[in-house]
């Protein structure tokens, strides 16, 4: 950078920061959450796919009679339930996205939204393995 | 103008993985941060205050889009600024403001300080967009002219010598103005 650029950058810098204008983190929080919900929506089309492709489950994703169902709003105990069956780990995963999408919904807080993707995020990850172990 | 020196790093990829979960605190603290600095350089690319509102917006949403691969180890404001700028240069090339080198350093005297941009473009107000955009990036931004002549699709020469001629005149307007005073 030349004397003459120098300069410049100095007489530049000295001028007035604009403004942040006030309601533009409303508009980009707003983004956010119908963001978060709309790949709420994706993630869970596209994982119960990816799970029932991987336990190839006789009757599909349509067969909801055996296991229990999930208490929603305990993720923890979600996780535990569903470690026994594949099925149970599907509806697991249901359950969990029901409850994402309620909570985004309803603006719910970060201490309630961030383990509901951590148990989902253990669910999916406990799948792996299993999936490779029954190809295999 | 990047302070990120005083950056914690580690604790700024912390703030992303957890907004990357959907903390809307994290994201929020994020935004705190740096929205003032992508804000106001979309305000000087772009010298639209509805314009540089949106591109603020886009920025952060690519964020989000992108949060998986940004690197951790890496301060977020220079993503963010960069982010910004080619979503401002795009603007730009969209609307087809760009203009014809002889062009350029003409001064548009419809466009004088007191516009959208106001005091914070200074005498870059008085210049057409694309010039505004160029020289910021250059001077200010630190971008080499081999960046800005890939971005706008021109050779280096032509970032060049739209940079140099720029300064030039807008030194003269500074000469006129302080004899004015004088």
């Amino acid at each position: 950078m030349d004397e003459v650029e120098k300069q410049a950058k100095r007489y530049l810098e000295s001028l007035d920061e604009p403004a942040l204008p006030g309601g533009l983190w409303e508009r980009v929080e707003g983004a956010r959450r119908h963001r978060m919900r709309r790949r709420l929506g994706g993630v869970a089309m596209a994982s119960v796919a990816a799970l029932a492709l991987a336990f190839a489950i006789p009757g599909g994703l349509g067969d909801r009679q055996d296991g229990p169902l999930l208490a929603e709003s305990t993720p923890g105990a979600a996780v535990e339930a569903a470690a026994g069956g594949d099925a149970d780990r599907i509806r697991s995963v249901h359950a969990i996205d029901r409850a994402l999408q309620a909570a985004y919904d309803r603006n719910a807080a970060d201490d309630e939204i961030e383990p509901l993707w951590r148990a989902r995020q253990a669910l999916m990850a406990a799948a792996t393995p299993a999936a490779s172990q029954s190809k295999g | 103008m990047d302070d990120t020196s005083r950056v914690d790093i580690a604790e700024e990829a912390r703030l992303v993985r957890r907004a990357r979960w959907g903390s809307g605190e994290a994201f929020e603290t994020l935004y705190s941060r740096h929205a003032g600095a992508v804000h106001a350089l979309a305000v000087r690319l772009t010298g639209n205050a509805a314009t540089a509102e949106d591109v603020t917006q886009e920025t952060f949403l690519q964020l989000l889009r992108f949060m998986d691969t940004i690197a951790p180890d890496r301060p977020l404001r220079p993503w963010l600024k960069r982010v910004a700028a080619n979503a401002a240069i795009d603007r730009l090339r969209r609307e087809r403001r760009t203009v014809e080198f002889d062009d350029a350093v003409a001064v548009d005297a419809a466009a004088d300080a007191g516009g959208p941009g106001g005091d914070s473009l200074g005498l870059l107000q008085r210049f057409p967009p694309e010039v505004r955009t160029v020289v910021w990036l250059r001077v200010v931004e630190g971008w080499t002219h081999r960046e800005l002549a890939a971005r706008f699709g021109h050779s280096e020469s032509w970032s060049k010598s739209l940079v140099s001629r720029t300064l030039s005149r807008m030194r003269e307007m500074i000469e006129v103005e302080d004899d004015g005073r004088g």
